[in-house]
């Protein structure tokens, strides 16, 4: 009995070594902070070791706690979706009533050179900082959208939000997010 | 043919990535960037944005040896005494 224990606990170990990199990484990109990914790594790991006996290697471990952390991030998506409805309003800063775009934010050309490396890391830093000043909604409905590939009639499923509902929040992210960048690309460039 | 705003067509360029067009919408939405350079520069940054989302989605992150050991022996020590 002792002995089998420590067998699952050896097997146990390992799968924290072996995957842990792999959720972590993955719950940052879905747009948690640091320290809000290693907490979900933690609860996968718990619910894998309550769950040990039920696994019994059906399926890939992989797999397995990749399904338990989605299901986890869905759970955090959709508690904060109660919190917070989604703005349907119609007013939007970003274009005036005739739907034509707002002077203030005339979209630029932002002159990206894609063979520089310089250039493109500075593009992605600017990128990182802009997502993380987009609302909780938005940056849910973002993730699924960018990370996951989630077609929208699913996204829109998953988070018990309507067509409407997804496409303006995702136009808003989007268009919000270009802005962002814009700004302080030229700020960086000094134009 | 109906002509779109701009608003109507960063909706129909983010419809696009999904393949959601319609054939008239797509004619709508090709007329109006034939013809509004800021709709163009939009579709250009959006397609800059979402290839470097797909760089960032491949980004590895990783966890310290203690930080790992941390996790292990929270849930283990936890465990109750049978």
């Amino acid at each position: 009995m002792e002995q089998a224990i420590s067998v699952k606990q050896d097997r146990f170990k390992t799968w924290v070594l072996d995957y842990s990199d792999m959720l972590y990484s993955y719950a940052i990109v879905k747009g948690f902070d640091h320290d809000a990914a290693k907490d979900l790594v933690q609860d996968t790991f718990l619910a894998a070791w309550k769950n040990i006996d039920g696994f019994e290697g059906k399926a890939s471990v992989k797999n397995w706690l990749f399904v338990i952390l989605k299901n986890k991030i869905t759970d955090q998506y959709r508690k904060t979706i109660h919190h917070i409805s989604v703005d349907i309003s119609q007013h939007d800063d970003y274009f005036d009533e005739t739907g034509h775009w707002a002077k203030p934010v005339f979209p630029r050309a932002l002159v990206l050179d894609p063979g520089s490396e310089t250039e493109q890391n500075e593009f992605n830093r600017i990128l990182e900082g802009c997502c993380n000043k987009l609302t909780r909604v938005q940056k849910m409905v973002f993730w699924m959208k960018y990370v996951d590939d989630v077609e929208s009639d699913d996204i829109c499923g998953q988070l018990a939000i309507s067509a409407n509902n997804y496409w303006t929040t995702l136009h808003r992210a989007k268009v919000q997010l270009r802005a962002c960048i814009e700004k302080n690309w030229f700020f960086v460039k000094g134009i | 043919m109906k002509t779109i705003s701009c608003k109507e067509a960063v909706h129909f360029i983010l419809r696009q990535e999904e393949g959601k067009l319609s054939l008239l919408e797509r004619i709508s939405l090709w007329r109006h960037l034939a013809i509004c350079s800021l709709c163009k520069i939009f579709s250009s940054q959006n397609k800059e944005i979402n290839a470097a989302l797909k760089i960032r989605k491949k980004k590895q992150y990783a966890l310290t040896h203690e930080e790992k050991e941390r996790i292990i022996q929270t849930i283990l020590d936890d465990r109750p005494e049978h």
